[in-house]
């Protein structure tokens, strides 16, 4: 009897902490705690980073909800690498974030709205003539009672010590150019202020930072050296642990590594997910899906797999420890369109040559894959490539980690 | 479209879907329509916005879009996207995947580049999960039970068969038919509106793919006469997908390899059209009466035992397990009881003795358990013998005689073990005393198996004439009875039997009416074993092609069976095949993995065996070390199996070997062993073999008088049997050692009665080594036209069979004319080239059966030309004349060597007969 069930899958926001890695957890929220009470403090900094799919981005974000539900003050300003494309955009996301976020906090505050609206505008641009750069600074310094820091910042860019409106105006066209890192101090600037004058301090989170669209890693790594010198506000970023090399986890001692769920704690999760006393998991116990899961368990510690094979399971007509194997692979079929047997081969070279990811040449020359058998796969997800926007040639793709039990058993 | 008749509301979650969404070029456009309204329904309909990529302007400062010039205002819409190449597609989903709509799609309409389809699945999942929530919602738990959540996710891959389905089936459910039949009529139905659309060409290509192919994914040139257009016709139609040089079958065509959901198919089609299918319709027939054959599954030696007791020791060991599970039930004898049991579970392990003891000791405690041992024995024995413990299987058959289970059946069990032990004449006489027993109760089935079992006894003992007998009434019988499966097993062993004898052409006939039968009959194992015996015949007579092509059709099918064990033994055969053509690496590797195979299954009959052949292959490359080493491996095996037979065989191997060697004496004592085996398992045809070998070391050593005793002695042996081949070949073999012996006339004699067998036989190799044999006698005798004559038929038979063949009689004629050369009778030389040259020409090459033997045609005809033109050098009067055959001669010996390495140095013959 096929269970169909709501039971197996996280079902809100406090649910799905069960799945989080426990003692990853306790450690971002004790470093996160940590930071907010050091406010001001330097060096508050953290990054998170573990295998893909371990939930590393769900992990911190549990983290921080669970801190929102315990102190005020602190507001969280969370950007997500994958959908961007430039450090440019990132950082403009990061602008536009802490706009939506002020005009939800603290609406009453014009002055502050006012500001976010000039630095969004700011950061947007390419570069800006002295004089317009002048002309803003006066606006602001006519129509806020109180800095929040765009205006100091334009006044020290512009060398002037006292207030604006005592200079001359000036028509100057001489052009100050605005790069990335003239945005980064802008925007720590402006969220420095913010936190010392309004008792929320901002924490900053970068999501998946490795997965910007931006061209070049290296620039990426620029970025992510930039933001975690940024030694006035607390930022948590989350990385993927291919990207972690040996320089950057030297430059950054304290760096948290998600493990994947050890089998034991995946049980676990599990047993503790059954108590919730519905008819649902009083079938789910009786169809052994504890037996089930041990032999799950046995070829992943990686939650999301994990539990998209468990609800696959449970929608099947039986339930049974022996054909587990067997009934995973109609889900390849189910869930990508394409049988298991056509995706082992490439699946095996991933398992044994330990590759995380691979270029499409690679594949062809190893594997033994065709172009059009690359495309064929990606197509339907079975490669993943890391960005989907790159040229064929440039892409790197890893084995989507739902086909993990295509893993010879140890 | 129809929509699902019952309100799915807003159901898709636009993070759920993986992206980019692309709609895949192939899609027609009325699909991309339904597509569309599917999203657009399924998201709340919100507003959509479509437009193409060429059309979109993004301003260079900001994060403005601009539409036509008009900024796009993105909140909340869905955005439809037209891209027509690689390049506008990254650069629109560059620019679009942070723009805060709903939902972007993109719309391929040219194809040529990556069209992710991963969120086509992604909906699936959804758009099933609310039907099954609305169905939950409006008809209760149970109506939304019935709807099987499972079946439309594996068997479609577009969203839109799904609701169709959804909707056909709801529609047969309401007509009151049951979830089942519900299931395949509403697929049937979805199936049907997809196909009415296709061509008549279309629909075969479809057929074909579905019947024709066992995989999901098939590479195009494997697609026998479809065209490209055809396929992209199928593709838009949504039955499969062109990737490259590849194509793979979505899930409802793979679907339609399940004969019913073809079936159902096929009639919906049928009636929508109002007319029956074409040519297409022959494939649906012919796949649907494969399919539905009695599937025959592989099973592990144990079961088919199991299956063997059942069907002849009517005692279903089921029932048997039932009785015992009721005396078990009413709790008692359980001690007894427990104990039958764990005989039975030792015996599926392997653990003979133990299991014995512990029945015993269960019967000898409970006597009520009678019904039951005898089960066990009876099912023990047929175990035992399946696993090649022969002794352990008379020991089990004996006690299940002496407990009164007086069955024909058990002395046909007896028979066969001892015939497996190669103790013919207690096998036979136990088959005899089986055929009266069936007789007297009239059992015409057991009658004609015994007699088919009969006729492998004597067939193995070379009692040629009776086997056949046998056989024949066995087939009377079986035909009578219309046991169309025993038939063709008799036929299969009739053909076996005419192999022996070289009636090799009977013997192909026999074996494909067998094929026939088992066809017919779906029989894949016995279709399998009979192609491989097939493959010998072929092997035989040097139809190489023909045999691999027959072994390599086996091996297919018996690897599709799983049957490791057939599998081993076929690739021996085709390693012999492989050695005969002296393609040596190949055999090896054949051997090996037939080694390999029986290795891994335990079989060390087959294991022993497999290295005796490759003790063979060694033997024939001379590499004699290597050979004697597998030898005495396998004579190891043979040792410690108690199989006197193979032991015997292996030493004759080993013989051989050490005659070769030059080991004379060491030969002599290997053939000495076997005869003294073949003796006592009174083998007479092996017997006759040793005898044989025994006599062609004598004769190699000189020892004439012993060499001729000993062929007559096996020449006795074999008029005995009846095995009129062994007959020739002893005649044969006596018919050169009078040669030897200088007495000319008696060795003609005695080749010629040779010949007459051989003649009578078809038994062409024979023949060919015969005609050769009696052309050299010939010529010894002065008789230079009866040698040309025979010299001339040996070469076109050989033409007929093997290339092999062929080079060792054009060598053979390399020598007479020679050996005339060296005589100075250079005009018989001239006479003998042209001679042969003319009969080679007038059968002609290109009629020859296979490209190599054609060459090999040409390579004989050149060869005599070489000969006639040296002739002709010698015997001209111009000396220009002489110079010029002379310079013919050379030319083409100097060709010829170079084509075959010089092989029989025809170069230096012609340059240095100055």
């Amino acid at each position: 009897m096929a269970i169909r069930t709501r039971c197996i899958r996280p079902y809100d926001y406090e649910d799905i902490r069960l799945f989080v890695p426990r003692e990853g957890y306790e450690e971002i929220l004790d470093v996160l705690r940590l930071f907010l009470d050091d406010r001001g403090g330097k060096r508050r900094r953290l990054m998170v980073y573990g295998e893909r799919g371990v939930g590393k981005s769900i992990t911190v974000r549990a983290a921080i909800h669970e801190l929102w539900t315990q102190r005020k003050d602190f507001f969280p300003v969370i950007v997500r690498g994958e959908g961007l494309n430039s450090v440019k955009e990132l950082l403009c996301a990061l602008a536009e974030e802490l706009s939506k976020q002020v005009n939800e906090l603290f609406p009453k505050d014009k002055d502050l709205l006012k500001e976010t609206s000039y630095l969004k505008q700011l950061i947007r641009s390419d570069e800006i003539t002295r004089g317009t750069f002048f002309k803003w600074g006066s606006e602001i310094e006519s129509g806020v009672h109180e800095d929040f820091g765009l205006l100091g910042f334009i006044k020290l860019t512009l060398g002037i010590r006292g207030t604006i409106s005592e200079e001359a105006m000036r028509e100057e066209t001489s052009k100050i150019t605005i790069d990335n890192r003239f945005r980064l101090q802008l925007l720590e600037s402006m969220l420095e202020a913010i936190g010392k004058r309004r008792g929320k301090e901002p924490l900053v989170f970068v999501d998946n930072l490795d997965q910007l669209g931006e061209e070049d890693p290296k620039v990426v790594r620029q970025l992510l050296r930039a933001l975690m010198s940024l030694d006035t506000i607390a930022i948590v970023t989350t990385v993927r642990s291919e990207f972690v090399s040996v320089d950057i986890s030297r430059e950054h001692r304290t760096p948290i590594r998600l493990e994947e769920l050890k089998r034991e704690q995946l049980m676990e999760i599990l047993e503790r997910r059954l108590q919730i006393d519905c008819r649902e998991s009083r079938e789910l116990r009786e169809a052994g899906i504890l037996d089930l899961s041990q032999e799950l368990t046995r070829k992943t510690g990686n939650p999301l797999a994990f539990l998209c094979w468990l609800e696959y399971l449970c929608n099947k007509q039986d339930l049974r420890v022996d054909r587990c194997w067997d009934n995973l692979k109609g889900y390849v079929l189910t869930l990508y369109g394409i049988r298991a047997e056509n995706v082992e081969h490439v699946a095996k070279w991933f398992f044994s040559t330990k590759e995380p990811e691979a270029k499409a040449t690679t594949l062809i020359s190893e594997v033994g894959l065709d172009e059009s058998e690359v495309k064929f796969l990606e197509e339907h997800y079975v490669l993943v490539p890391d960005d989907v926007t790159r040229s064929f040639e440039s892409k790197h793709y890893h084995l989507s980690p739902l086909l993990m039990f295509l893993k010879p058993l140890e | 479209m129809e929509l699902f008749t019952i309100y799915l509301g807003r159901f898709i979650a636009p993070s759920g879907l993986t992206q980019p969404v692309v709609l895949p070029h192939y899609l027609p456009a009325e699909k991309k329509e339904a597509l569309l309204s599917l999203l657009v329904n399924g998201l709340g309909s919100p507003y959509l916005l479509r437009f193409s990529w060429p059309e979109i302007r993004i301003e260079p400062e900001g994060n403005r879009i601009l539409v036509n010039n008009t900024p796009l205002n993105t909140q909340g819409t869905l955005i439809v996207v037209r891209v027509g190449s690689e390049e506008e597609f990254r650069k629109a989903f560059k620019a679009l995947r942070r723009v805060p709509a709903l939902l972007v799609i993109y719309d391929a309409t040219r194809g040529g580049f990556v069209q992710y389809q991963k969120w086509l699945y992604d909906l699936n999942y959804m758009l099933v999960k609310a039907i099954y929530e609305a169905a939950e919602h409006f008809g209760g738990p149970q109506f939304a039970e019935d709807l099987d959540f499972t079946f439309p996710l594996e068997n479609f891959s577009d969203p839109l068969d799904i609701l169709d389905f959804t909707n056909r089936y709801l529609e047969a459910r309401g007509e009151g038919k049951e979830a089942r039949e519900a299931k395949k009529e509403a697929f049937g139905q979805v199936l049907a509106s997809k196909m009415v659309s296709l061509q008549e060409e279309d629909l075969t290509l479809l057929l074909k793919l579905v019947t024709k192919h066992t995989s999901q994914v098939i590479t195009l040139h494997e697609v026998e006469g479809a065209e490209i257009e055809a396929l992209q016709r199928l593709e838009s139609a949504g039955f499969l997908i062109l990737s490259g040089r590849k194509l793979m079958l979505t899930a409802p065509t793979l679907r339609l390899r399940d004969a019913d959901f073809l079936e159902k198919a096929v009639l919906a089609l049928e009636k929508k059209r109002g007319k029956a299918l074409g040519e297409s319709r022959k494939l649906y027939e012919d796949y649907l009466s494969i399919v539905r054959r009695p599937v025959l599954e592989p099973l592990p030696i144990a079961e088919e035992a199991a299956i063997a007791v059942e069907t002849r020791f009517e005692v279903p060991l089921k029932e048997v397990e039932k009785e015992l599970l009721k005396l078990e039930e009413k709790g008692i004898r359980s001690k007894a009881l427990g104990l039958m049991w764990q005989a039975f579970a030792s015996l599926k392990d392997n653990k003979v003795e133990e299991a014995l003891a512990d029945a015993r000791l269960a019967y000898e405690t409970d006597k009520e358990l009678r019904e039951a041992y005898l089960a066990f024995l009876a099912y023990g024995g047929e175990f035992c013998l399946a696993n090649w413990r022969l002794d352990e299987a008379v020991e089990y058959f004996r006690r299940y005689e002496a407990e009164g289970g007086s069955s024909w059946r058990v002395f046909r069990g007896l028979g066969q073990a001892y015939h497996k032990l190669g103790k013919w004449e207690r096998a036979e006489s136990f088959y005899k005393q089986a055929l009266i027993k069936t007789q007297e109760a009239g059992e015409q089935w057991g009658e004609g198996a015994i007699l088919n079992d009969l006729g492998n006894v004597y067939a193995d003992q070379g009692r040629w004439e009776e086997a056949i007998a046998c056989y024949e009434e066995s087939l009377r019988i079986k035909r009578e009875l219309g046991d169309r499966h025993g038939e063709a097993q008799t036929l299969g062993n009739l053909g076996n039997v005419y192999a022996q004898q070289g009636r090799w052409e009977e013997a192909i006939a026999n074996y494909e009416k067998a094929l026939e039968i088992l066809r017919k009959l779906g029989d894949r194992h016995g279709e399998a074993q009979t192609l491989n015996n097939l493959g010998n015949v072929y092997a035989d007579q040097g139809r190489w092609e023909e045999a691999i092509a027959c072994y390599e059709e086996s091996l297919r099918i018996k690897r599709e069976l799983g049957d490791r064990h057939g599998e081993g033994q076929t690739l021996t055969n085709l390693g012999n095949v492989y050695a005969d053509q002296g393609r040596w690496e190949e055999a090896i590797a054949c051997y090996e993995k037939a080694l390999e195979t029986f290795r891994a299954l335990g079989d060390r009959h087959g294991e022993a065996l497999a290295l005796m052949n490759l003790g063979n292959v060694y033997r024939l490359q001379g590499r004699w070390e290597e050979a004697i080493a597998n030898y005495e491996k396998a004579l190891e095996i043979f040792r410690a199996l108690g199989d006197r037979h193979g032991e015997a065989q292996t030493l004759g191997n080993l013989g051989i070997v050490y005659r070769l060697q030059g080991r004379w004496e060491e030969a002599i004592a290997c053939y000495e062993k076997a005869l003294e085996i073949f003796r006592e398992l009174g083998d007479r045809q092996g017997e006759a073999l040793a005898l044989m070998n025994l006599g062609n070391v004598y004769q190699l050593q000189g020892r004439w008088e012993e060499a001729i005793a000993n062929y007559e002695k096996a020449l006795e042996i074999f008029r005995e049997l009846g095995d009129r081949h062994g007959e020739g070949q002893a005649l044969g073999n006596m018919a050169n050692v009078y040669a030897q012996q200088g007495k000319l006339e008696k060795a003609l004699e005695t080749a010629t009665q040779a010949l007459r067998i051989f003649e009578e036989l078809k038994a062409y190799p024979d023949l060919v080594t015969c005609h050769r044999q009696i052309a050299s006698l010939s010529l010894q005798a002065g008789d230079l036209p009866t040698s040309s004559s025979h010299l001339a038929r040996a070469l076109l038979l050989s033409l007929q069979l093997h290339p092999k063949l062929v080079l060792d009689t054009i060598g053979f004629i390399v020598a007479i004319a020679k050996r005339l050369a060296s005589e100075g009778r250079f005009p018989d030389v001239t006479v003998l080239g042209s001679g042969l040259w003319k009969v080679v020409m007038e059968v002609g090459v290109e009629r020859l059966r296979s490209e190599e033997l054609k060459d090999f045609g040409v390579l004989a005809q050149r060869v005599c030309k070489v000969i006639a033109f040296l002739g002709k050098s010698r015997v001209e009067e111009k000396p220009e004349e002489r110079a010029k055959a002379r310079e013919m001669a050379l030319t083409m010996a100097k060709e010829i060597d170079e084509v075959t390495g010089g092989v029989w140095k025809l170069e230096e013959w012609v340059s240095g007969g100055d």
